[in-house]
Parts: C-alpha cells; sequence; structure tokens
C-alpha cells in the first residue's frame, strides 16, 4: 500500500471491519487505510526527536532542549550563555535555554546563543520561528529533522502521553481507553507539519500554497530523515555534525541506541525473520 | 453629431439635429443621458431609447450606426465628444467585452476545478501533482525570505565550527498544545 505524502495529512476516522481495526487518513480525493500496527506496552514508541536528543547527549555534544533551562539548575535565569552538566556523573552538555518554545526562543536570542557558538545541536518545536529568530546572515544554521508518517505519530502520541508523567500534557485518562475510543475524541491533528514550516497557528486555514512553501523549505534548507530508516537517517547527520562515527565513544552510543550491530555479535549470521509492518503476517493489535 | 432625416433639407437636417456637445450645456447633458438615439418614425418624430449606462469614459471619439426600423433606413450618427457618451456601438463592444470577460472567467473557474480534481501528472507513478505544484515547479523559488538568508543549503558543504545545527523535533505533547 503506497504511504501518503507527510505533510498535510489529517486523521480522521477510524473504521472497525470486523475484528481488524484500520485508520484512515485522508487529502483531497485521496483516502488511504491502514491497520493498527501493535503496540504493547513495553514498545511505546518514542518520538525521534527524544531519541536523537539522548543519542547526542550520549555523544557528548552540547544541546539547547528543554532540561537545560530547568529552574532547579540555577542558570535559568542568567543573562549570559551557560554550558553546565545537569546530571552528575554523565558528562552530558546543555545550555540553559529551552529552545523547544517560543518564549525560550526569545531568551535565546536575547543572550546570543546562536551568535556564542557553545551548541552544536539546538532542539526546537517552532522551526519557523526559531529559524527566523535565532539566525542571521553571519551565523547560519542548519535544519535536521525526523519525519514520521502521521498515522505513526498519531499512535506514538497516543500511547506515549499515557505514561509520560513529565510531560506538560500527560494524559493518563488515555491509558482505560481503546485506540478507537481515543481516535472518537477531538483529538485530530491536521497539517501539523506544514503549519510548523510556515509558522501557521492551528486556528489559521493551511492550504495548498503552504504545502508548496513548507516542501521548498525542506528541499532547499533540511537535512531529513525518517523515522523507518533510523540508522541511514544518524549517519547523515553525523556527517553534518561533523561527528567521528568510528571513534570508540560514538561506537559505543550507537550501539547503546541500536543503531549498530555491536562488532562481537556480528559474525552472528542467523537469518532473522523481518516481519513488514503492518503486512499480513504482522499480528494486529487486540482491543478489550 | 448629425443625424440625417428623410424629410429634411440637408441643410435644415444639418441645423434641427447636429447637436455639438458642450455647446449648449442642456443639450450636452442630454446627449451625454442617453446611450442611443433611433429614429422612431418616418417623418418628425425622433425618440431616444434610454439604454443604462455603467461605467464614464473621458475621452471618446465614437462612430456609431443606427437603424431606423421604421423607414427601413440607415442613418449615420457621428458623435464626437470628450465626455462620457454611450452608444448603441459601444454598449455592444462594451457587451462583447463583458462576455469575453465572464467567458475568461468561467474558464478558470473549469481550470480551478480541473487543478483540485485531476491529475495533472505523476511523481514518479502514485503520486499526484496539482496544477498548482506544476506551475510553482516550473518558476522561480518560493522559499521564505529568513530560511533563504538563515539557513545553510543542504548542498553546501557542511561546516560544524561555523553553523549551528537545529532539530526539529515534532511536538510529542498534543499537537494543538505545541
Amino acid at each position: 500500500m503506497p504511504r501518503p505524502p507527510y505533510f498535510g495529512v489529517s486523521v480522521y476516522l477510524i473504521l472497525l471491519f470486523v475484528d481488524t481495526p484500520f485508520v484512515c487518513i485522508s487529502r483531497p480525493l485521496i483516502l488511504v487505510c491502514v491497520s493498527i500496527p501493535p503496540i504493547k506496552h513495553s514498545d511505546i514508541p518514542k518520538s525521534g526527536g527524544t531519541t536523537a536528543k539522548r543519542l547526542y547527549q550520549c555523544m557528548g555534544q552540547t544541546l539547547a532542549h528543554r532540561v537545560g533551562a530547568d529552574p532547579k539548575y540555577g542558570h535559568s535565569e542568567k543573562d549570559e550563555v551557560v554550558v553546565f552538566q545537569p546530571h552528575d556523573g554523565k558528562d552530558w552538555k546543555v545550555v540553559n535555554v529551552d529552545t523547544t518554545i517560543k518564549a525560550g526562543i526569545l531568551r535565546a536570542k536575547k543572550i546570543g546563543l546562536v551568535q556564542s557558538h557553545t551548541t552544536d545541536l539546538i532542539f526546537t518545536m517552532e522551526p519557523n520561528f526559531a529559524g527566523r529568530e535565532l539566525y542571521d546572515e553571519e551565523n547560519k544554521g542548519r535544519f535536521l529533522s525526523l519525519f514520521r508518517h502521521p498515522v505513526d505519530r498519531a499512535f506514538s502520541m497516543f500511547y506515549y502521553l499515557q505514561t509520560a508523567t513529565w510531560e506538560r500534557t500527560y494524559r493518563p485518562e488515555w491509558a482505560n481507553m481503546t485506540v478507537l475510543e481515543w481516535a472518537n475524541l477531538p483529538n485530530a491533528e491536521e497539517d501539523y507539519m506544514v503549519r510548523k514550516l510556515v509558522g501557521k497557528s492551528f486556528g489559521m486555514e493551511a492550504d495548498e500554497t503552504d504545502l508548496i512553501i513548507a516542501k521548498e523549505l525542506v528541499r532547499q534548507r533540511f537535512i531529513v530523515g525518517l523515522m523507518d530508516d533510523m540508522n541511514e537517517s544518524i549517519r547523515r547527520f553525523n556527517i553534518v555534525l561533523g561527528i567521528d562515527e568510528e571513534s570508540e565513544r560514538s561506537q559505543k552510543c550507537m550501539v547503546e541506541f541500536g543503531l549498530v550491530i555491536p562488532k562481537e555479535t556480528e559474525e552472528d549470521t542467523t537469518p532473522v525473520e523481518v516481519v513488514k509492518k503492518n503486512s499480513n503476517s504482522h499480528p494486529k493489535v487486540r482491543f478489550n | 453629431m448629425v443625424v440625417e432625416h428623410p424629410h429634411h433639407s440637408r441643410a435644415e437636417r444639418r441645423r434641427r439635429v447636429q447637436v455639438r456637445p458642450g455647446s449648449d450645456g442642456s443639450v450636452r447633458r442630454s446627449i451625454t443621458s442617453f446611450d442611443t438615439m433611433v429614429i422612431a418614425d418616418d417623418h418628425t418624430t425622433y425618440s431616444l431609447a434610454r439604454s443604462a449606462a455603467t461605467s464614464a469614459m473621458t475621452e471618446t471619439i465614437l462612430s456609431a450606426r443606427t437603424l431606423d426600423t421604421d423607414a427601413g433606413r440607415t442613418v449615420d450618427t457621428d458623435c464626437r465628444t470628450i465626455d462620457t457618451i454611450r452608444t448603441a456601438g459601444g454598449s455592444s463592444a462594451r457587451k462583447k467585452n463583458r462576455n469575453t470577460v465572464i467567458g475568461l472567467v468561467l474558464a478558470l473557474c473549469l481550470l480551478n476545478i480541473i487543478e483540485v480534481d485531476v491529475v495533472v501528472d505523476t511523481n514518479g507513478g502514485g503520486g499526484r501533482r496539482s496544477l498548482l505544484s506544476t506551475l510553482y515547479l516550473a518558476g522561480p523559488s518560493t522559499l521564505l525570505p529568513w530560511a533563504q538568508h538563515h539557513l545553510v543549503d543542504v548542498q553546501e558543504r557542511p561546516d560544524p565550527v561555523a553553523e549551528t545545527a537545529l532539530f526539529w523535533r515534532e511536538c510529542i505533547s498534543h499537537p494543538v498544545v505545541c
């Protein structure tokens, strides 16, 4: 079944065919349905951003994300960029700004985060705003992102927020719901990626022109990674970040995150049966 | 304006019906307020047929031909004025223009419907490209200005020292909240 485009897709309906659930996503004149993948509690998918954040922390990069602005570390109110290690015993480095949200981006701009050249990787959930506000002609940025199938993203959100007590939008009530029940809630996201790229809020209409602008931005300015192919995605990211994949530390981190096979097990050539996601042989979700 | 009538001498006809717009305010007004001058019967009576005036023209040189329907004759009507004058010929031309514009608008509407509903081109098989996208791809870049100036092109050689990477992590909370 062809996968729908990563842009401008709305998850809007779930249909139940006998005992096999499907989620349908729509674009004008396009309707694609996929079977719901089985997700056990232990398999709760993490966002690509979380994986990348932990991987690059592990590799010793200095990051800008939410942790750095946590008041408990005592740097969140300082008027200068501070690089510090938030966790004892680990040489993970962060800066004291939260670039994931607009308020934090404005603060980062004020204290000259990019101009200080202290940060290797800035994480944000506001690509348009961050790109406009943080960088300038002399201090340019390079965009990286992991793109994910919108249905996968919707499921990820559903399962992740059931248990993510640390998230502002933690939803424990979802834990007692089936996917179908959840899908019937007014949770539908619409044109999420396009809106984020062109800087439109959810109250504003996004049309095909916005889609074109968003696609052009990605085409010319984004190092594109796909969640379905993390190995290749991280390999590309490492190149533009100037990370030596062959270094001992990088190898250790790559193994830890399952991106490379440990050398001692490489000789084990036992064929592993790979079940294609959503194929007929792929087990389906059980419902209550 | 000269209107010839079959039962008047040439001089009289010219005297009686020649109207020079602007020489008399009232006449000028009356002329400018009527679109068409039509001979209503074969002897004495002229009637002015009023038609709708819709727009102003500041300088018009207009030559109109009207038909005496009762007498079966044709009279030439020449009118030169710098004021607003509408004639049967002008109305006809405008009507033609209007039809052209309406036709063009309808054609664009049709094109818009086609653009949404019909596959214009396929992108390597399985893809769908609208006319808008096709036109866009044939035209100049629509890259956002800030991206043009603040971000490194993907084809430029990476320079981790000079540039700062920004990772767009999707919102893992509710998208409306993010």
